[in-house]
């Protein structure tokens, strides 16, 4: 393959595998309404 | 790896071609097959193949300047495609596929491409008459795969 005028040496830090996002905890549900009383 | 400060803290992302043989990805040029676990990581192949190179010692780590070693790649699809890939696809009847691949380690940057010392497959896209590897490469790989010719023969 030509990859064209060879300029500089470099240093690249390894691929890092993705890592799972943190599961976020489920939110809470939402306090029972107790019907209004009229 | 060294231990030198790193450069980049990212790896770069080029384009390359492989062939496919038996639902593996080997090197354009060279039979050599990609691993599916592990990067693979270059050697200096000078001793096996009669190229007219620059000399270095063994304990020099690929790639190093002036010597064909090193895993190559283009910087932009348009800049692969200029290369005569699918005419070495269409006298000897292997399938190639081109993608994306990440680069990282000792790399020699050029105007064009790079040359690395380690490498791995990001993304390929597979023409459709090597649909039958779809599967197998899928599996062993795990990178996307998209149906394309990107080829014009």
């Amino acid at each position: 393959m030509n990859i064209g005028k060879e300029k500089e040496v470099v240093i690249v830090e390894p691929l890092k595998e993705p890592v799972p996002a943190p599961r976020e905890p489920a939110p809470a549900p939402e306090p029972r309404k107790e019907p209004v009383k009229t | 790896m060294t231990d030198r400060v790193p450069d980049y803290f990212e790896p770069f992302v080029g384009w390359r071609a492989w062939r496919v043989r038996d639902g593996f990805l080997l090197s354009h040029q060279f039979d050599i097959t990609w691993p599916t676990d592990v990067p693979l990581e270059a050697l200096c192949l000078r001793a096996t193949y009669s190229y007219p190179t620059t000399r270095h010692t063994a304990a020099e780590i690929p790639p190093v300047q002036g010597c064909i070693c090193g895993i190559y790649a283009a910087t932009t699809q348009e800049h692969l495609l200029t290369m005569p890939y699918h005419k070495y696809h269409a006298r000897h009847q292997t399938t190639v596929v081109i993608g994306e691949v990440f680069l990282w380690g000792r790399v020699i940057v050029g105007d064009k491409g790079w040359k690395a010392q380690y490498a791995r497959p990001k993304s390929l896209l597979l023409p459709h008459e090597g649909y039958r590897f779809y599967r197998d490469l899928k599996r062993r790989y795990r990178v996307p795969i998209e149906l394309k010719n990107t080829f014009v023969l």
